[in-house]
Order: structure tokens, then sequence, then C-alpha cells
């Protein structure tokens, strides 16, 4: 056995396992804890396929943000340790369901033809094309010119697929103004700093004489 | 046999990284004190050995042997398992930076990716500290923690954006090498002072030390530990100061490369300058904690989002467009 075997089955039976715990464990900041160590696993197995630049997008992004933002509420919220005899039986219908679909995606997924994305490059990017064409009679060239993860994603996501690009980013630039939309009503007696105007004070505004009898 | 002879290596590679920067953080400890001693007018530590050279050393060695409390309403598995995360992340950066030509434990080609995630990570082993400590200054300090260093770590992921851009790669070497000819502090000098208070704001250190902040919360999220767990909260912090330092360093004031490329500067090795630099900007950060006072919180939440993200994100389409317009892109 390989050392790469080792590392996949090591990464994928922790992942499976802490998903496991997610669900079942009672208290909900193990929970998302468990949750954080099945992205982690997740990372090491994107590296194991060589797309290092997505397993640390897969850091950045959701254990890094996401992740935090879930335990920063749920330790906000304080939420209570659940009942949980009661609620699995409650959301298995629901769960089984669910991953009956997602099964299905998969194997449509692994069926189905891979080859589209390899097609599209061939036209458009200058390294796809030197890896299809010259790999299979000449295997040095990959040593030669070896585009990292970063190249080749950039010139299949900026040129084939731009619009969905653009797409994936006005709907978030949405998300985020209508999170904003949210926060935004004004209550008029909450006194702010407003540091322009200590800035502009000087002696002359602050202070006047008032003509008072004594 | 052979298993064995790559395992004995790694180790070995590991341990000459691990402990220089152990002893590192000890003494930059010492430089801290010594240094803000002298700025106020006093001697500092000076009993123990020469100059007080040993003080460290003692003070390691008195947490070492102290006794550790458990608080008897903490959540024990988390708490124990706090400090430990945050030791290990501040060293596991450690791995990707070049401090000269070609010495480097692993050269990632995604090295800037790495740096930024495991920092971005650094927020776990707070957070998860202030919770389990079932203290309410423990929870208060973390919270604020970790609101801090996601807001922060905005601005310096736009910052990095920046000179990723102008030096075409996102591993570290290559982007000190990118710098043979003009530092990255020349052209880009406000990201520069951005960077470096952002990393300022990110290690959580004065003026932006609102975690511990001593008056209102003891200690922040560190206020329930003792002994080892407290000097492993140390150690990692210290060891990230270095660390934001380096970055600094690497970005904006060419890594290893002397200051002029002629004969007295580039007789000394690249790993004396990068030392030499590195401790420089740790002594302004030490310096910045002598000379300015607190922010309040919400000055330092304005400073984080409405000042530091609108400017650098003007930063990234500026340079990008000067690069397009120009045809400069690499």
């Amino acid at each position: 056995m390989s050392f790469d075997i080792f590392l996949f089955y090591l990464f994928a039976t922790l992942a499976l396992l802490s998903a496991f715990c997610t669900v079942t464990s009672k208290n909900p900041i193990h929970s998302v804890l468990f949750l954080v160590f099945v992205f982690f696993n997740t990372a090491g197995l994107l590296i194991l396929l060589g797309a290092e630049f997505l397993a640390m997008l897969f850091l950045i992004v959701y254990v890094g943000a996401v992740a935090v933002l879930f335990l920063f509420v749920m330790m906000m919220l304080n939420v209570k340790i659940s009942e949980t005899s009661s609620s699995i039986f409650r959301y298995l219908p629901i769960g089984l369901f669910l991953s009956i679909i997602f099964l299905f995606e998969i194997f449509l997924i692994v069926e189905g033809d891979l080859n589209s994305i390899d097609a599209v490059s061939f036209n458009q990017s200058e390294y796809l094309i030197l890896q299809n064409e010259f790999l299979k009679t000449s295997p040095w060239i990959n040593s030669v010119i070896s585009p990292t993860n970063v190249d080749v994603i950039g010139s299949v996501l900026f040129t084939y697929y731009s619009y969905f690009f653009i797409m994936a980013s006005i709907i978030l630039l949405v998300a985020m103004i209508g999170a904003i939309a949210l926060t935004l009503h004004r209550r008029s007696d909450v006194r702010r700093q407003e540091i322009y105007k200590q800035l502009q004070r000087d002696f002359e505004g602050a202070t006047n004489l008032v003509d008072k009898k004594i | 046999m052979t298993i064995f002879l790559i395992i004995l290596n790694v180790v070995l590679k590991s341990l000459a990284l691990i402990v220089p920067l152990l002893v590192a953080v000890a003494y930059l400890t010492l430089l801290e004190r010594k240094v803000m001693a002298s700025m106020q007018q006093r001697r500092g530590p000076n009993v123990v050995g020469l100059f007080g050279l040993l003080q460290p050393l003692a003070d390691g060695l008195k947490l070492l042997v102290k006794e550790t409390i458990l608080p008897s309403s903490a959540n024990t598995v988390i708490f124990i398992m706090a400090p430990i995360v945050t030791f290990l992340l501040a060293l596991l950066t450690w791995a990707v930076i070049p401090f000269g030509d070609n010495m480097v434990l692993i050269d990632l080609n995604v090295g800037v990716l790495f740096v930024f995630a495991i920092s971005s990570l650094g927020v776990y082993g707070i957070i998860t500290a202030g919770w389990s400590s079932n203290s309410k200054y423990a929870f208060l300090g973390s919270l604020r923690s970790a609101a801090q260093m996601v807001s922060y770590e905005v601005s310096i992921g736009l910052i990095i954006m920046c000179v990723l851009l102008c030096a075409g790669s996102l591993n570290l070497t290559e982007i000190v090498k990118a710098q043979k000819e003009m530092w990255y502090c020349v052209p880009l000098f406000p990201l520069f002072l951005m960077f470096f208070v952002s990393a300022l704001a990110e290690t959580n250190r004065a003026p932006f030390d609102l975690p511990e902040a001593e008056a209102e919360l003891v200690s922040g999220y560190n206020t329930e530990y003792a002994a080892m767990g407290f000097a492993l909260f140390f150690l990692g912090e210290y060891a990230n100061m270095i660390l934001m330092c380096s970055m600094v360093n690497i970005f904006f004031l060419g890594g290893w490369l002397p200051i002029i490329d002629i004969a007295p500067f580039n007789w000394i090795p690249g790993v004396i300058w990068f030392g030499l630099k590195t401790t420089f900007l740790l002594f302004v950060f030490v310096w910045v904690r002598a000379a300015f006072p607190r922010y309040r919180y919400d000055q330092l939440m304005r400073l984080g989002w409405k000042v530091f993200l609108p400017f650098s994100l003007g930063w990234v389409i500026f340079i990008s467009g000067i690069f397009v317009g120009l045809d400069w892109l690499v």
C-alpha cells in the first residue's frame, strides 16, 4: 500500500467519522468543531488530488470564515444542549431523502462525461493544449512547462466560464447588499462619535462670552 | 530502513526550524521588556544572568513547574485543546517561510495562501479558549479578539492581493525574487503602512490589544489559564508576531535581499539580512506598544472596515488597472 493510498484512507475515514459526530453530538459547539475537522480532512483530500489551490481556498473560505461565523453565532445564542433521542427520528426521513438524491447525483457525475472541460480548454488555454497534445507522446514536457493550479483554474475560469463567474459574483454582491440593508436602520437616540465635527472644533467656536448680570 | 531515514530527516528538519523559533520567541520577550524599559527610563530585567540574558529561560522554567489549574466548570477537552491548537498553528506556518535563497522547508506554490489560511485558523484557538473557560471575562475577550482578527484579515487579504499582482506568483520565494530591482515598500508605500498596522491588529498587539485590555477584562481569553496552557498561548502569540514581521519583510522589504546589490552589502549572507529586517520590524512593534495608547473598540472597527477596507480595495483596482493599461502583467 503506497503512502498516498494510506493518506487517502486516513483523511476519508476521519472526514466520515467527524461528519457522523457533527450530526450526532449533543453540544452544538462540538458539532461546529467536528464540522471544521470535516473541512480539514476534505482539504487534505484535495491536496492529495493535486488541487492545492482549491484546498487552500477551502480552508480560507469555509474554515476561516464560514465556520468561524457559525461558532460565533452558536456561542452568542447560548444554545441549550438539545434532546437528541426524539429529534433523530424526526429528521431521519428528510435526511435519508436528501442523501439518496445526493448519491444519485454522484453516480450521474461518475458515469457522465467529464471530458467537456478538457475539450473546451483545449481551444482556450495554451497550457492545456500543451498538456493534452504533447503529454501523451512525451512526458518530459511536464517538467519543462508545469502550469500551476492557479494558472489552469484562472485560464479556464476567466475565459470559457467568465459568464458564470460574473453571475456568481453578482449573486454574492446582491447577498452582501441585502445583509447590509438589513442592518441599516438608524436609531435617532444613539449618540455617535463624529470625528470630523470633533476635529473642526476650535477655541473660537467652542467658547463664547455671555453677558450676565450677577 | 528508507522509511526510517525519511522520518528521521523530517523530524530533524522540523526540529531545526522549531528550536531556533522557540529561542527567538524567548528572546523576543526579553527584547520587549528591555526596549520598553529603556523607553520608560527603567532598567528592565537585569538580575538573572549577565544583563538579564537568562531571564526568559527562568520565566519558562517558572511556567513549566507551576501547577496546571483546570476550572471545574470548564469544558475540559476544549479547554486543554485550545492552547495546543494555537501553538501548533503558530508553528505550522513557519514551514513555508523562506529565510534565504533556497532556505525553505517546503517551497509551496501556493505559499501565500497557505500562510493566509493558517493565520485565519488562528481564531479558533482563541475563540474556543474563551468559550470553554466558562468565564465572562474570557468569553468577552475571545469574542473581541475573534471579531478583530476576522475584520483585519479582510484588509490583509486585499493588500496581499496587490503584492501578488505585482509579483505575479503565489510562491513566497518568487515574491522575494521579484523585488530584486525595487522593494515593494517604495511603490506600494501606503500598502506597506496599512499591512503593518493590520499586522498589529491581527496579532492583538498594542494599540489594538483590546482582547486583553487588562483594565476591563482582566486578561481576556487567557484569564483562566495557568502554567503551560498560558505558556503555549504566549509562545503562539509571540511566534505569530515574528511571523507577521517576516511576512511584512517578505512582501515589502525584499526578504533576504540586501539593501543595494553592491560589494559591501551583498557579502553579508541573505539570512542575516532577513534576520536584521525582521528584528527591526519587531522593534517597531515594541516601539508602537510603548508609544501609543489603546484604541477604543468602535474606533478599531471603524479603522478596519471604513478606512482600511475601502482603501485597500481601491488599491487593488488601481494596481490592476495600471497593469492592464500598461500591459505589465507577468
